[in-house]
């Protein structure tokens, strides 16, 4: 095979592995950022976030109505206590998603 | 309400299953902290000291054989995978996670279960690590025009009415596997717990899709038969796919189907 020809899917090789290993990163994350309360699932995101922050903002925080995972409905009696709650995952989640990915570039096609 | 880990393990001349449950206990320990149950018919030697319990049963009698791959090598064998519906009758716990022996857990989110309210939560998805496998696309259904799939290679359930009628039924169609076979259009002659698992789901729900049971806070990832593993450290599986891209998991629950790979490397890391 052509020497350059033969470097060029080498290289191609190290990316798709490098691709994939992100991929595999960033729902390692989103898993991680399952959390439960009273029983009901919640995946924690930007927009469950926020919607914590409106009732914050208005100063109502003793009760709000909140969509779980599958559309159902549950009762959240501490909003404040939720929030420090689901965004002090989300840090942690996201602070190990940019070590490992940071350790991932740095190797980016030594695996 | 008493939480464990329920495996079972009945080996053949291939692969020794209760070596590679004691593996999997010590993993289970080591990120759950769960009492393990060990279910076989097979002798177990002093080594093998991760389990809480062990109930020896009969070794359940089946002419199933697959052909069990090492990558490129195969093997014909025996395939025992008929006491996995006789879960809800056997586990001594109240809460119970049920895994194949080469599901690897490398994280504490199946841990979660146990704040669910469900009475039974299993996976509808399966993910191969390539994200490109014909696999993946190909498992959605049982059949071309059959019901949804879901797969019994882990699952968590709490003793309820609920879910004591789903492991009757359950047995019922393992025990008449030829019509049930026939009636959700399914091609392989195997019996297969997965298949078992989402007619029984169906049935259930009154021959309908709902809303139960909801999926496991774990989603699950999977490497094949013809995918090479290559070595465990430090909580990092090395694979060759099938493919031949490498691959790297860390931290993260796996199904290792190459079982033969696996005990490979259970071997060398006891």
């Amino acid at each position: 095979m052509d020497e350059s020809l033969s470097k060029s899917l080498e290289y191609a090789e190290r990316l798709s592995t490098f691709n994939n290993q992100l991929k595999l990163l960033k729902e390692k994350c989103l898993e991680n950022n399952i959390y439960y309360t009273q029983g009901h699932q919640f995946t924690i995101d930007l927009g469950l976030i926020n919607y914590c922050l409106t009732y914050i903002n208005i100063k109502k925080t003793n009760e709000a109505i909140f969509l779980d995972d599958y559309q159902h409905p549950v009762k959240i009696t501490d909003i404040k206590s939720f929030h420090n709650d689901i965004t002090d995952l989300y840090q942690r989640n996201l602070n190990q998603y940019l070590v490992e990915y940071n350790q991932l570039v740095k190797d980016k096609g030594e695996i | 309400m008493t939480k464990g880990v329920l495996l079972f393990a009945h080996n053949n001349s291939t692969v020794d299953y209760v070596k590679q449950a004691n593996f999997c206990a010590g993993q289970i320990k080591k990120h759950l902290d769960l009492p393990v149950c060990l279910i076989t018919s097979d002798k177990f030697n002093e080594d093998h000291n991760n389990f809480n319990h062990v109930i020896v049963v009969e070794k359940p009698s089946t002419d199933q054989t697959k052909r069990f791959y090492n990558a490129t090598h195969s093997y014909e064998d025996t395939w025992n995978n008929t006491s996995r519906p006789d879960a809800y009758s056997l586990t001594p716990y109240d809460e119970t996670i049920v895994m194949d022996t080469d599901y690897i857990v490398a994280n504490s989110n199946l841990n979660k279960v146990f704040e669910s309210k469900e009475d039974f939560l299993i996976n509808y998805k399966a993910q191969h690590v390539d994200f490109e496998s014909r696999y993946t696309e190909e498992m959605k259904y049982v059949s071309d025009t059959g019901i949804e799939m879901c797969w019994a290679t882990v699952f968590y359930f709490k003793k309820t009415e609920r879910t004591r009628i789903l492991f009757d039924l359950i047995n019922h169609i393992k025990n008449e596997w030829e019509f049930y076979r026939f009636k959700y259009q399914i091609l392989a002659t195997n019996y297969r717990n997965d298949f078992a698992f989402a007619i029984a789901i169906h049935m259930i729900n009154d021959f309908a899709k709902t809303s139960w049971p909801k999926q496991l806070p774990s989603k699950l990832f999977y490497t094949t038969d013809k995918d090479s593993v290559d070595s465990y450290v430090d909580n990092k599986w090395n694979f060759t796919l099938e493919r031949g891209t490498k691959c790297q998991i860390k931290d993260m629950n796996i199904h290792i189907m190459n079982k033969i790979g696996l005990n490979k490397i259970i071997d060398q890391y006891e």
